[in-house]
């Protein structure tokens, strides 16, 4: 049995994403001070302007291009709003700091949040969650398993998936709601 | 496309992407085209940054052993759908 079998499988491009989605994000929240309600759209502009520019090279070395297009792309909306703070460089040393308590806590507020959505899902979809991220099965050992086609697996994925992105959507506000309380 | 038809279209096709690129064997062409997917429209890369967000808790979810499995009956099971 294969484990974190999802999380292996992930190529590059998506990985991407999913990598550098969180420190941009609190890059620009931190040190910029991106209005939490603002911090999608600036990060979505950040990733659209990246995909403009040579990918490979980008997907290679995304540090130097992310914070240098993030640092344009925020400047440019601090010109917009009010803050006009300019920060030197020394953002770069703190980035990896993930362990503070705050984060902690925001993290124990999202997994409750994760536990409630995945308790609303019809049980075959959170089954095969279940057994894709729990358990590292692969799509075709969850239709086996389940007596069901590989087709209806990958059907009730992107269901599950299109479901909580909709439940889980206001992890932002949670987020802001715990840093701003402490 | 009915089968989804509660969620938006992008939302879709940003989960198609995420189950296609999960897959064993992701070839160049297929990169190619997720970037041209991706370049296609703000949103589907706004999609795609919500469901990567989605992703990472699923991945970094501590709690997997406590959702209770499935029962499955013995023999091949009709369905179980939303009952309510």
């Amino acid at each position: 049995m294969r484990t974190r079998v999802a999380e292996e499988r992930l190529t590059e491009w998506f990985h991407w994403f999913r990598r550098w989605r969180a420190p941009l994000r609190k890059y620009l929240n931190t040190r910029w001070s991106v209005d939490a309600s603002d911090l999608d759209d600036v990060a979505q502009e950040v990733f659209l302007r990246l995909l403009r520019y040579n990918n490979m090279e980008v997907i290679e070395h995304p540090q130097a291009y992310l914070f240098k297009m993030a640092a344009n792309v925020a400047g440019e909306w601090a010109m917009r709003c009010r803050h006009r703070y300019l920060y030197d460089a020394s953002w770069l040393d703190d980035l990896p700091a993930d362990s503070d308590p705050e984060h902690e806590v925001a993290q124990e507020a999202a997994h409750q949040q994760l536990r409630r959505a995945l308790a609303d899902l019809p049980p075959r979809q959170r089954e095969i969650l279940r057994l894709l991220y729990g358990e590292g099965f692969t799509r075709a050992q969850i239709a086996e398993r389940l007596n069901i086609s590989e087709r209806i697996v990958k059907r009730d994925l992107i269901n599950a998936y299109c479901t909580l992105r909709t439940v889980l959507g206001d992890e932002i506000a949670l987020q802001t709601v715990v840093r701003s309380g402490g | 496309m009915d089968q989804y038809d509660r969620h938006p279209q992008a939302a879709v096709e940003a989960a198609e992407w995420v189950l296609r690129l999960q897959h064993q064997k992701v070839t160049h062409s297929d990169r190619a085209e997720y970037l041209q997917w991706l370049r296609k429209s703000p949103l589907h890369v706004a999609e795609m940054l919500r469901l990567s967000g989605v992703y990472r808790k699923l991945a970094d979810f501590p709690s997997w052993k406590e959702i209770a499995p499935l029962e499955l009956p013995l023999e091949a099971a009709p369905v179980p759908v939303h009952a309510s």
